[in-house]
């Protein structure tokens, strides 16, 4: 477990990169990020469904967004 | 190191050669999207049909009002909690009770769902009574509070015979640095009412015995908090912490526990199980996106804690490929584990006191899954799009305890599921 938080922290202090370089996208640079392929919640259907299996199933949840999902969940 | 010049292909040098490529803006558009699952688990146990359509509408002005439905079907077997046995076990429901001149008198509720079954020699023990149907909807809007700052509201209501479940939830999004960092937080209320088939049994008494009640609440609140934030023109990082704190009936109504006999390893005795009234869970997620190309690597971790003792981490890795110019395919791998809640236990000695919460839901135990997906896409016209996914999902932990007495060190212990998913998908946004 403290080797997985240690990862987490990692990827959280990502954004401090920035400190050697300017980090970020100019106005003109966004057509990447502005992709579909790039969208953070890109199929909302097939998330959704994955989300309620593991609800189902899992003890853990949540994280993307709000856990919960209203389900009695056999 | 600084990545920067490694990632993150400038638009000069990136041609749009394929759909995906395309702007994801929808702005003044309307976009329908219908999608359909069928989950179905190893031997026969649960099959879900599960029907999601929706409607968003996509304002000008940046305001964005979307509407959901979701129905789904369930049908199959579901583990009742109990071991497996070298003999047949029966299991019945608990009995309800009727007020007849003053007194409690218990009525025969064997007939009815969830009634009297047995299980087979070396079986696992399921309750194949088990059938309900979902319906929800959802409805969401998010306003433009400034150039930088949104707001989000929504809703949510669910209903299945035994439950139901309302939500709402307000977050914020507030853009910095050019839209290079932003900032979320959200928050969500959810109310929970549970209404067994069988009544609510007294927890942790003998099966069969007399209900405690028709009907039990939950209330969850959850608190999100996130940053995202553009390394490079191709390669963005998400970090959100999640605070979750539950109170009320979180007791598994149709879970049974077994007592066994610490000398042969068969099993007594069956009592209810019962679970805390209060669980408060954190979790830490992080994801990333990388585009080299029109390829696209989506990675993530989760975290995550409760106060039941549970700790899990998550990893899923996916690539978006583009294929030809109007379509993609996306392989995906995802590894889960958790650890078991501290009143987990596949069995107890009929000799040994009964803690305060026990339960044998496998849900709750130590295991770890994979899940192995392929997800497709192909635009067919520019406004008409085809979408799919094919999931398989396979649940392992410890089957046998060889210090276990008698029959038990060698009875099959585990009871998680291996499931198949398929999901298929229609789009259509009106320009």
């Amino acid at each position: 477990m403290t080797t997985g938080l240690a990862k987490v922290l990692v990827l959280a202090l990502l954004p401090a990169l920035g400190a050697c370089t300017h980090i970020g996208a100019q106005p003109w640079q966004r057509d990447v990020l502005a992709r579909k392929s790039m969208q953070l919640a890109r199929e909302p259907a097939i998330m959704a469904f994955d989300e309620h299996t593991y609800f189902s199933k899992e003890a853990a949840s949540g994280g993307r967004s709000f856990d919960g999902g209203g389900c009695g969940c056999n | 190191m600084c990545a920067e010049d490694a990632v993150g292909i400038p638009a000069e040098s990136a041609p749009q050669t394929n759909a995906y490529d395309q702007t994801a803006s929808e702005v003044g558009a309307l976009v329908a999207d219908t999608a359909l699952l069928i989950y179905q688990e190893d031997n026969d146990r649960v099959r879900a049909i599960e029907a999601e359509t929706g409607l968003t509408w996509n304002a000008a002005d940046g305001l964005i009002v979307s509407g959901k439905f979701t129905y789904d079907s369930l049908t199959g077997a579901t583990p009742n909690g109990a071991l497996r046995s070298r003999y047949e076990q029966t299991f019945v429901p608990p009995r309800k009770t009727r007020f007849i001149l003053g007194g409690l008198v218990p009525i025969d509720s064997h007939t009815g769902a969830s009634g009297r079954y047995t299980a087979a020699p070396n079986q696992l023990p399921v309750d194949k009574g088990f059938k309900d149907h979902r319906e929800a909807y959802d409805l969401g809007v998010t306003l433009p509070v400034s150039e930088t700052l949104k707001l989000s509201l929504g809703g949510n209501a669910s209903s299945e015979t035994d439950y139901s479940s309302y939500s709402a939830r307000a977050s914020l999004a507030k853009d910095l640095n050019g839209k290079n960092t932003t900032l979320s937080l959200g928050f969500n209320y959810e109310r929970d009412s549970i209404r067994p088939f069988t009544g609510v049994p007294r927890a942790l008494s003998y099966m069969g015995d007399m209900i405690v009640g028709g009907a039990k609440v939950k209330q969850v609140y959850s608190l999100v908090a996130g940053v995202t934030q553009v390394l490079t023109p191709g390669w963005l990082v998400q970090v959100n912490y999640s605070f979750g704190t539950s109170r009320g009936y979180m007791t598994d109504p149709y879970k049974i526990f077994t007592l066994v006999d610490t000398v042969t390893g068969d099993p007594f005795y069956y009592i209810y199980e019962k679970r805390p009234e209060r669980r408060t869970r954190s979790s830490v997620y992080a994801a990333t996106k990388f585009a080299i190309g029109s390829a696209v690597t989506d990675a993530s971790v989760r975290w995550y804690h409760d106060s039941w003792g549970i700790d899990s981490m998550t990893y899923a890795l996916a690539e978006h490929m583009p294929v030809g110019t109007a379509a993609y395919v996306e392989p995906g791998l995802r590894f889960y584990r958790q650890t078991a809640a501290n009143f987990f236990y596949h069995y107890l000695g009929i000799d040994n006191p009964t803690p305060a919460y026990v339960s044998s839901d496998s849900r709750l135990g130590r295991f770890h899954a994979w899940t192995f997906g392929l997800k497709a896409g192909a635009h067919i016209t520019r406004s008409l799009e085809l979408y799919g996914a094919a999931e398989r999902y396979v649940q392992e932990g410890q089957r046998f305890d060889r210090k276990a007495p008698g029959v038990l060190a060698h009875t099959d212990l585990f009871s998680g599921s291996r499931s198949v998913s398929l999901i298929s998908g229609v789009r259509f946004t009106f320009h």
